[in-house]
C-alpha cells in the first residue's frame, strides 16, 4: 500500500541529474509519495477509527490512485495531492471523480496569503470526503480536525509554495507599522520582498511577478502625539495597475527553486505619470505586496503595466507581515530607527554604538552644528583648506587638520565618500552608501554647495539653536556644556562653496561639548535629553555625522521641507525664520525649551532613508523640493 | 512600457509558418541565422504533402506495463514491443490484435530502479538493457525463454541512453556521471569512454555515416565524437540540458530535445539551425523515421509532435494522457511507440 520510498541511484548525483531522474520527468517529485505516508500517519493518529479507516482505505486506493492521477497532472502546477486531500477544493464531490480530475481541482485552487493555507483549508474538509477514486462508499461526514500548522507535511510538491525571508525583520517593521518611502523617481523598499519557492515543476517554466495591492479604501495620516495611524478620509481614485516582473523569467521551476528571489529592485513611485515600469501608489494609502507565480502559458497576458492574469496557472502569494503604508517621509520614528539600523546601505546614519564620550565623540557628533557659542560661519572654519568642487579623494587628503586615518571608505573613493562625512578617527562608519543608490552623492556634496548658503545658514541656526538651549545647564544632559566651550572649529576658511570641507576638521577640534548634545536634536518627547541619551543615541548622532543625515536633519526642522503638510508644526515656521540672513545672530531665537520641542518633532518628520537623501541630490530642483 | 513575453516568438498573430492556411497556430518554427537572427520559417508546399510524410497516427495498442515506461523499442519485423519499467522489460507481440500481456519478461535490475533505455540489435536477436544501475544486460532474445547473455558492468551509477553501432560490434552507453562508456559486445568488454561531459549524459545517436558519434547531456552540451579517433570534435552549448536527441538518417541534421521545451535542429556542419516551439515541457525523446524526412519528438507536456526534416513543419499532434518519456519507430516507419508516464506504452499506427 503505502510505496516505499524510490532510491534512485541518480539521486546521489546533481541536481541536475535529478532533473533527469523518472520522478522528475513524469511530473511527480518523489517527495510526494513520502508525503503520502507522512499524511497517512497524521490521518490515522487524528482521526476515529472509522476515519481513519476509512483513510486507510481511501488511501491505499487513491495513494494508487492519486499517484496514477499524479502522473497525469503533468501540466505545471496542477497538483496531486497526497490520499484524500486530492479532493482540495472540490470536497464533496469527489466520489464521482476520477483521480486525474480531482488534481486538477487542487491545482486550480491558487493558494494566497502563502501556501500553507491553501493547503491547510483544502485539507481538512478534503479528508472527510477523501473520496476513493474507486468509488467506494462515501465517508462520514464528519471532517477529520485540521491538521495543525507546524506538524503538516509539506504540501504536495507541485503546489507552488512561497516562503518569506527575512520574516522576522518584516515583523519587527510590522510591529510598528512599516512604512515604504515613495518618491517621483522611485524608490526601492526596505525589506525588499525575498522568498523562497518550492514546490514547482522543475521542467516547466515560470513568470514570477510581484505587485501591490491596496489593502482597503482609506487613506491615513500619522498622528504624532499618539504615535498612531489614524484613517483620514476614503483612498483617493485607483492608480494604475503595475506588475513587476522578475528580471529572470521566464525560467524553469528548478531555476526559481535553487535561488533566494529577490524583488530588491522594484521601485515604488507616487508618479502617476511614471513611464519606467515603476509601481505606482498613493501617499499614505495601506498596501499588500503579493509574489504571483505564473505558468509559462499562462503568462501571455503578463505586462508590467497590466493587471496580473488570471486562471489556472496563476498563483497569488501574500504575507500579512508585509502590509505597508506609503509616505513620502517616515512619519513614525521607530520606523525610520529600523530601518536605519537594519538597512545596510543606511549604515552611514548608524554609529557603531560604543559610548561616545568625551571630545572625540563630542567633536564627531557635534563639531559642525556647534562649532561655538559665537557666532560662527563657515569661513570660520579654519583648517580646511579652500578647495572648489573637487573630486572627494582630493577632499580627503586635504582634511589635514590632524584628521587621522580617514575611513576606509573615502579612500576607496567610493562615490559617496565626501570627506565632509568624515568624523575623525573614532568614526566607524560613514556614509557607505552603496553606489547603486548613491553614485549621486558625489555630486550630492557639490550639489548641495550651491545651496550651501541656505544650508549653512539653516545649520547654523540649528547649531546655535542648539547651543542655546544647552547654555542653562539644567539638566544633567549638558554637563560639560558650557557656554564657554572653546570650540576651536579650526576650520579652514572657505567659502559656502566648500560646504562639504569644513566637517573634515571640525570633527576633529571641538572641545568640551557634551556628547548628550547631540540627542537633543531628534527626540518626539518632551524630555529628550534624557531619553535620548540612553537608546537610540547612535542613531541620533550619526546622523548628525553624515551629510545626508545633516541634509535629512536640516530638511526635518524646516517646515517647507515637511512632504506632508500634516507634519509641519506651526511653531517651526517661526522658528526657522523666513529667509537666510547673513549670520546666526540675525536670527530670530527661541526659547530653548520651544526649540527643543521644535527640533524634536521635526526631527520625527523627515527622517529620509539614506535613500531618499541619496536620490535628492541628482538635481538642484529634487533638491530644492525636498529642502524647501 | 509594454512588456511582450512571447515578442521573440510572435511575429505575427496570424500561422506564419504554413502558406495560405489557417491553421491559427502562431509561428512556432523559426530559423536562426549564424549571427543568431531568428525569423519564422516559410514552410514550402511540400512540408505536410510530399511522399513519404505521414497524415496522422492511430493509436492501435495500449500496452499496460503497469510502470512508467522509461524506454520502448519496436523490432524491425514490427511484431515485438519491448517496454522498460521498473526493474524489467517485458515483451508484447503487437502483430496480434488485443493483445493484452506480455509475451515475456526480462527482469534485468532491481524492482525499485527504472530501465531507461532497451534497443536491439540489427538482427533482433539481442536486446541491450540500460538503466539505473551500473550493469547493462545483454539479452539473448533467440532462445526459448529470453535470458541474459552477458552483463557489462561499468563505474556509472547509472546508463541513460544506449546506442549501436549498424555493424553491431559495438555498444555506446550514455552514463550518469557523463562518460560515454563504449563496449565491445563480442568480447564484452570496453573499448574507451568518451569524457567531456560534465554531467550526466542524457541522448545519444550515431551519424548516418557511422563515424561520429553524438552525444545530448545535463550539462547543456551537445558533443560530436569521432568514433575512430576517439576523441571529441564538436561542442555545442546550449542554454538548457539536453534531452533527446537523434541523428537524421538521410542528411545531416541533429534534432535536439531540450528541457526548456524548444526542439532545435543544428546542421552537423552548418552553423544556422531551426528552433521549434510546439512543446510546452520538457522534450523527453525524439527518433527520426528511417526515411529521414520526418520525426517524432514527445514531451512532458504528453504531446508527441511529428515534424518535417528539417524546418519543423508539424505534421501531427498526438495528446496523450501522461509525460510521454520514450518513443520509438519501426524501421519501415510503418509504426510508432511511445513510453507514458501513464505506466502504458501506445503503439500507433502511422496513416499515409
Amino acid at each position: 500500500m503505502a510505496e516505499k520510498r524510490r532510491s534512485s541511484p541518480c539521486s546521489m548525483l546533481s541536481l541536475k541529474a535529478h532533473a533527469f531522474s523518472v520522478e522528475a520527468l513524469i511530473g511527480a517529485e518523489k517527495q510526494q509519495q513520502q508525503q503520502q505516508q507522512q499524511l497517512q500517519k497524521k490521518r490515522r493518529k487524528l482521526g476515529g477509527d472509522e476515519a481513519a479507516t476509512t483513510v486507510e482505505g481511501g488511501g491505499s486506493g487513491s495513494s494508487g490512485g492519486c499517484e496514477k492521477g499524479s502522473v497525469e497532472g503533468a501540466e505545471g502546477a496542477s497538483v496531486p495531492m497526497p490520499l484524500g486531500a486530492g479532493a482540495g477544493a472540490g470536497a464533496g464531490s469527489l466520489s464521482a471523480r476520477s483521480c486525474a480530475e480531482m488534481e486538477r481541482t487542487c491545482g486550480s485552487r491558487g493558494p494566497a496569503g502563502g501556501c500553507e493555507d491553501g493547503f491547510q483549508s483544502g485539507t481538512s474538509p478534503a479528508v472527510s470526503p477523501g473520496a476513493s477514486p474507486k468509488g467506494s462508499p462515501v465517508p462520514p461526514p464528519v471532517p477529520l480536525p485540521a491538521l495543525p500548522q507546524t506538524g503538516s507535511p509539506l504540501p504536495s510538491p507541485q503546489t507552488p509554495r512561497v516562503d518569506l525571508q527575512g520574516a522576522e525583520l518584516w515583523k519587527r517593521f510590522h510591529e510598528i507599522g512599516t512604512e515604504m518611502i515613495i518618491t517621483k523617481a522611485g524608490r526601492r523598499m526596505f525589506p525588499a520582498m525575498r522568498v523562497k519557492i518550492s514546490g514547482l515543476d522543475p521542467h516547466q517554466q515560470y513568470y514570477i511577478a510581484m505587485d501591490i495591492v491596496p489593502v482597503d479604501n482609506k487613506r491615513y495620516r500619522y498622528v504624532y502625539h499618539s504615535s498612531k495611524w489614524m484613517v483620514a478620509g476614503n483612498a483617493d481614485s485607483p492608480v494604475p495597475p503595475r506588475v513587476y516582473i522578475h528580471p529572470d523569467s521566464p525560467a524553469s521551476g528548478e531555476t526559481w527553486m535553487r535561488q533566494v528571489i529577490s524583488f530588491d529592485k522594484l521601485k515604488l513611485t507616487n508618479n502617476e505619470l511614471d513611464d519606467q515600469g515603476h509601481i505606482i501608489l498613493h501617499s499614505m494609502h495601506k498596501y499588500q505586496p503579493r509574489v504571483h507565480v505564473i505558468r509559462k502559458d499562462c503568462g501571455d497576458d503578463l505586462s508590467p503595466v497590466k493587471p496580473i492574469p488570471s486562471g489556472e496557472g496563476v498563483k497569488a502569494f501574500s504575507f500579512p507581515e508585509t502590509v505597508f503604508t506609503t509616505v513620502t517621509a517616515y512619519q513614525n520614528q521607530q520606523i525610520t530607527r529600523l530601518k536605519i539600523d537594519r538597512n545596510p546601505f543606511a549604515k552611514g546614519f548608524r554609529d557603531s554604538g560604543r559610548n561616545r564620550m568625551g571630545l572625540e565623540a563630542l567633536v564627531e557628533s557635534y563639531a559642525f552644528w556647534r562649532p561655538s557659542l559665537r557666532t560662527l560661519t563657515f569661513e570660520d572654519i579654519p583648517g580646511i583648506p579652500k578647495q572648489g568642487n573637487t573630486g572627494s579623494s582630493t577632499l580627503l587628503q586635504g582634511s589635514g587638520n590632524g584628521v587621522p586615518t580617514t575611513h576606509p571608505h573615502l579612500l576607496s573613493g567610493s562615490p559617496c565618500s565626501s570627506p565632509a562625512f568624515h568624523l575623525g578617527p573614532n568614526t566607524s562608519q560613514l556614509c557607505s552608501l552603496a553606489p547603486a543608490d548613491y553614485s549621486a552623492c558625489a555630486r550630492s556634496g557639490l550639489t548641495l554647495n550651491r545651496y550651501s548658503t541656505s544650508l549653512a545658514e539653516t545649520y547654523n541656526r540649528l547649531t546655535n539653536q542648539t547651543s542655546e538651549t544647552f547654555a542653562p545647564p539644567r539638566t544633567p544632559s549638558y554637563v560639560g556644556v558650557t557656554s564657554s566651550t572653546t570650540v576651536n572649529m579650526s576650520m579652514a576658511g572657505n567659502d559656502g562653496d566648500t560646504f562639504s570641507c569644513p566637517q573634515t576638521s571640525l570633527s576633529m577640534q571641538i572641545s568640551g561639548m557634551s556628547p548628550q548634545l547631540q540627542y537633543i536634536m531628534p527626540s518626539p518627547s518632551g524630555n529628550a535629553f534624557a531619553t535620548n541619551q540612553t537608546h537610540q543615541g547612535s542613531y541620533n548622532t550619526f546622523r548628525l555625522h553624515s551629510p545626508c543625515a545633516l541634509y535629512g536633519y536640516n530638511f526635518s526642522t524646516s517646515p517647507k521641507l515637511a512632504a506632508s503638510p500634516e507634519k509641519i508644526v506651526s511653531s517651526q515656521g517661526n522658528f526657522l525664520g523666513s529667509s537666510p540672513s547673513g549670520t546666526m545672530t540675525d536670527r530670530q531665537m527661541l526659547p530653548p525649551v520651544e526649540g527643543v520641542h521644535l527640533l524634536s518633532s521635526g526631527g520625527q518628520q523627515n527622517f529620509f532613508d539614506s535613500r531618499t537623501l541619496g536620490s535628492l541630490t541628482l538635481s538642484s530642483s529634487q533638491v530644492s523640493a525636498h529642502m524647501v | 512600457v509594454s512588456y511582450d513575453p512571447h515578442s521573440h516568438m510572435r511575429v505575427s498573430s496570424l500561422s506564419a509558418n504554413l502558406p495560405g492556411s489557417t491553421s491559427g497556430k502562431p509561428a512556432y518554427s523559426f530559423h536562426v541565422s549564424a549571427d543568431g537572427q531568428m525569423q519564422p520559417v516559410p514552410f514550402p508546399s511540400d512540408a505536410l504533402l510530399g511522399t513519404g510524410i505521414p497524415r496522422h497516427a492511430r493509436q492501435l495498442h495500449t500496452l499496460t506495463h503497469g510502470e512508467v515506461v522509461c524506454a520502448v523499442t519496436i523490432s524491425n519485423s514490427t511484431q515485438h514491443v519491448y517496454t522498460g519499467g521498473k526493474g524489467c522489460v517485458k515483451v508484447w507481440d503487437v502483430a496480434q490484435p488485443g493483445t493484452k500481456t506480455p509475451v515475456a519478461q526480462l527482469d534485468c535490475l532491481n524492482r525499485d530502479n527504472y530501465i531507461r533505455s532497451c534497443k536491439l540489435l540489427p538482427d533482433g536477436r539481442s536486446l541491450i538493457v540500460g538503466g539505473e544501475a551500473s550493469t547493462l544486460s545483454i539479452w539473448d532474445l533467440a532462445a526459448p525463454t529470453p535470458r541474459i547473455k552477458a552483463e557489462l558492468t561499468s563505474s556509472a551509477p547509472a546508463c541513460y541512453a544506449l546506442a549501436i553501432s549498424p555493424d553491431a560490434k559495438v555498444c555506446f552507453s550514455c552514463c550518469s556521471d557523463g562518460n560515454i562508456v563504449v563496449w565491445d559486445l563480442q568480447n564484452q568488454a570496453m573499448v574507451r569512454q568518451f569524457q567531456g561531459h560534465t554531467d550526466g549524459a542524457s541522448c545519444i545517436d550515431i551519424s548516418n555515416d557511422g563515424a561520429r558519434l553524438w552525444t545530448g547531456g545535463l550539462d547543456n552540451t551537445v558533443r560530436c565524437w569521432d568514433l575512430r579517433e576517439g576523441r571529441q570534435l564538436q561542442q555545442h552549448d546550449f542554454s538548457s540540458q539536453i534531452f533527446s536527441l537523434g541523428h537524421c538518417p538521410t542528411g545531416d541534421w541533429l534534432a535536439v530535445g531540450m528541457e526548456s521545451s524548444t526542439v532545435e535542429i543544428l546542421h552537423v556542419s552548418k552553423p544556422d539551425k531551426y528552433q521549434l516551439h510546439l512543446h510546452e515541457s520538457c522534450v523527453l525523446s525524439l527518433k527520426f523515421a528511417s526515411c529521414g524526412r520526418w520525426f517524432v519528438s514527445t514531451g512532458k507536456d504528453n504531446l508527441l509532435n511529428a515534424w518535417r526534416t528539417p524546418y519543423g513543419a508539424s505534421i501531427f499532434q498526438s495528446k496523450e494522457s501522461s509525460s510521454v518519456l520514450s518513443c520509438d519507430i519501426s524501421t519501415d516507419d510503418q509504426f510508432i511507440v511511445t513510453g507514458s508516464g501513464d505506466k502504458k506504452a501506445t503503439v500507433y499506427e502511422v496513416i499515409y
